[in-house]
């Protein structure tokens, strides 16, 4: 396959695979997504082994690592113009204040991530015992990762069990008024 | 940066896409190359010099 094909056949399906993934996404068919996304990379995968001719070189790697520099900083913008709205009492919708809350939570996993990454190149990576590193670092993502899991997990709360509310651990809320089923 | 890509690349009968072979990078990147607009890497600055049959001190005008 030649490149120039290569590259139709990418934006055709990415195309696809985006309008694929948003409608059966908004109509909570989460398999038929995941379907959707496995098809285009495989589709995709196969047709770049095909492609002889250098489909991605340094110049691309740069242009890349720009356009993605653009995005987040396009996606931290917006998530600031969110916060002002929520600041300001705009938005009152339940699902519109939840997407909001996602995209600011979103916006501080992508940039810590990011951030952890940083500290690897720059100081890391180069090392011989950069394993070493890496294995700390891990364990110390996972002992935060447990800690928040267990602040945010509602270890202390009415678990449904048996028909009946029971208690788990100490719960501040008292026993929920709903029917337990 | 000003380099003489375009002008050894035709001494030695070459076409923008052989060059862009030899060095393993796309067309469109010898094409930014010999136009000035894109700075190489020193790797792929040896690779054009060494596709060129020259050297990077003589391929770029620094």
């Amino acid at each position: 396959m030649k490149l120039k094909n290569y590259q139709n056949l990418q934006n055709a399906i990415s195309l696809f695979a985006i309008v694929g993934l948003e409608y059966f996404l908004t109509i909570n068919s989460y398999l038929w997504a995941l379907a959707i996304l496995l098809i285009a990379v495989v589709i995709l995968f196969i047709a770049r082994k095909s492609v002889s001719e250098v489909v991605f070189d340094e110049r691309d790697n740069n242009i890349r690592a720009k356009s993605f520099l653009m995005a987040a900083y396009s996606f931290a913008f917006l998530s600031v113009v969110t916060i002002i709205l929520l600041m300001l009492g705009t938005v009152s919708e339940e699902n519109y204040k939840m997407i909001s809350l996602t995209l600011i939570v979103s916006l501080v996993v992508i940039f810590g991530v990011q951030r952890l990454y940083y500290i690897y190149y720059q100081k890391f990576a180069h090392l011989e015992k950069k394993g070493v590193y890496i294995a700390l670092g891990i364990i110390m993502l996972l002992i935060v990762l447990v800690g928040m899991l267990r602040f945010f997990s509602g270890e202390d709360d009415w678990v449904c069990q048996n028909g009946q509310w029971v208690k788990h651990g100490n719960p501040e809320i008292p026993i929920p008024i709903t029917e337990c089923k | 940066m000003k380099n003489k890509i375009k002008e050894l690349r035709i001494k030695l009968n070459l076409t923008q896409e052989e060059l862009a072979q030899k060095a393993k990078v796309r067309r469109e990147t010898i094409v930014f190359l010999e136009q000035g607009k894109y700075n190489p890497s020193l790797q792929l600055a040896y690779d054009v010099a060494t596709a060129l049959k020259t050297s990077i001190d003589k391929l770029f005008i620094f």
